[in-house]
């Protein structure tokens, strides 16, 4: 038998190991790009924001950052499974970890196969989408087994 | 013969005066009348009826020989030429009433016709309507949900103390503003799963899924502060080790989540909520039990119904969709399962979901 622990220690502040590192957040609300960027924001990443797919494309190729977070729908003509297929397509980007974020509410479906650990389900709380942040650069500083 | 060059006219199209006007000539002339013909089956017996007749008012006439009907003969031409006049004159009443039959069935048929064309386009309409409503919906909820979403987010940074420190007060006011965004989140969500599911695009994606790890888990992380605020105990008790089970992760976790909020909501504070997997069989079992008031039986058949608040619970909360075990039961028999629900009044109540592990093929 387990009894759950309510256990939120360490969910503020972490060690410096990827301090500074450069996160791209792709979202057309300016309120949840907000919420996220000021909980990246204390935890000393540098926060790149974008609307639209064209203009996260422009971004991820000028400012190589470490990180994007990708909002699936997005307004304009590219979506975020065409904003990750551009990434993959390319060498210089093609490594950068995404994490999608999603709403679900239609179900939308990548023409791509996607790990389903890079998803991040909206509604979403702040404190644990930074966890998976970590997680995921943590992971992604790991030498590739094949 | 005349008379048979016209029974070959399309009776059913009697629209023909002339036709009309012959046979009624003909009925008359012979003192046939329907009512006549449809004395007697047998046409001879009518034959005899009429001749009978025409006799004995030619036998009144003055300076007339009398004849006797029994002395006719078989051969004897009028009774011959009345025979064929009869059996044509009895085909043609019988033809007439069937051709008026006809037509009473074809207006009939018509007006059956037009209702349901009728019918057919209120019901086109209904379904459009149906449509714009689901829609609407769908659009209206997903719309609701994206600003609480920043609400609950800002709200969690405050409460978390990320951005800067609250007092008491402070804290708990924010802690209110989670707690209702979080009920709101969860009621627009079942209504963005009715949506689907009345539109019929709910679409399982199933994969091997670890239940307790990827699915009750984060729920239970998700509910440690409703859970702490009601003084609920949770336990998760197991057979064995869960191995994964193949299912669509997301809807598997609505129904937890509802079957767990649920158990919050009509659970008695300080109780207790036992989530149980017996997974030795094929389909799996888990039982979502809370502590509590329970439910008399026949309450416990209205609660898996749209939009059903069972009375005596209301004063408990108040605030509920009505979907949550209705989106519940539909995703689990989705997957091929049963879910129900069994309690003992004034003790306990709980809700079992089966679902199936070895269908990796479907």
């Amino acid at each position: 038998m387990i009894n759950i622990e309510n256990d939120r220690s360490g969910t503020k502040r972490r060690g410096e190991s990827h301090f500074g590192k450069k996160i791209l957040i792709v979202d057309d609300e300016k309120d949840i790009r907000d919420v996220i960027k000021e909980t990246l924001k204390v935890d000393n990443f540098t926060v790149l924001e974008a609307e639209t797919g064209e203009y996260a494309w422009n971004l991820v190729r000028q400012q190589n950052p470490d990180l994007v977070l990708l909002d699936v729908i997005l307004p304009g003509k590219w979506n975020g499974f065409d904003v990750y297929k551009k990434m993959k397509a390319d060498k210089s980007t093609e490594k950068t970890p995404v994490v999608f974020l999603t709403a679900v509410a239609k179900e939308e479906k990548p023409d791509i196969k996607i790990d389903d650990r890079n998803y991040f389900y909206k509604p979403f709380s702040p404190i644990q989408l930074v966890d998976k942040i970590y997680e995921v650069l943590d992971k992604s500083e790991e030498p590739e087994v094949h | 013969m005349k008379s048979s060059l016209l029974l070959k006219k399309d009776p059913w199209q009697d629209k023909n005066d002339d036709y009309e006007m012959q046979i009624n000539e003909l009925f008359r002339n012979y003192n046939i009348s329907t009512e006549l013909i449809r004395q007697t089956n047998n046409q001879d017996e009518l034959l005899d009826m009429i001749l009978k007749e025409y006799i004995d008012r030619f036998n009144e006439l003055p300076g007339v020989d009398f004849v006797d009907f029994e002395d006719l003969e078989e051969g004897w031409p009028v009774k011959e030429k009345l025979r064929s006049l009869i059996r044509f004159a009895t085909q043609a009443a019988l033809l007439k009433e069937k051709s008026e039959m006809f037509r009473r069935l074809e207006i009939s048929n018509r007006q059956l016709n037009e209702a349901t064309q009728k019918l057919n386009q209120k019901n086109k309409k209904l379904v459009e309507i149906n449509k714009q409503y689901l829609n609407m919906l769908g659009f209206v909820s997903h719309e609701l949900r994206s600003p609480l979403i920043s609400v609950l987010g800002f709200a969690e940074l405050l409460s978390e103390e990320v951005i800067g420190t609250l007092n008491a007060e402070q804290k708990k006011a924010t802690n209110v503003i989670i707690r209702s965004s979080n009920s709101l989140i969860e009621m627009i969500q079942n209504y963005l799963e009715l949506a689907k599911i009345e539109q019929g695009e709910m679409m399982l994606e199933k994969k091997p899924v670890d239940l307790f790890h990827d699915v009750l888990l984060p729920i239970l992380e998700e509910m440690s502060e409703l859970f702490e605020k009601n003084e609920i105990s949770v336990f998760v008790e197991s057979d064995k080790m869960l191995s994964s089970v193949f299912c669509d992760p997301r809807l598997i976790r609505v129904v937890l989540n509802n079957l767990l909020a649920n158990a919050v909501k009509y659970g008695d504070e300080g109780g207790e909520i036992l989530v149980h997997f017996v997974t030795e069989n094929d389909p799996l079992k888990v039982s979502v039990t809370n502590t509590g008031d329970g439910l008399k039986k026949q309450d416990i058949k209205k609660i898996f119904q749209k939009f059903s608040q069972v009375e005596d619970t209301i004063t408990h909360a108040g605030k509920s969709s009505g979907l949550g075990l209705y989106n519940a039961k539909y995703i689990v028999k989705k997957h091929g399962g049963e879910i129900w629900a069994e309690s003992e009044v004034g003790k306990w109540f709980r809700v079992n979901f089966t679902l199936p592990v070895l269908n990796m093929n479907e």
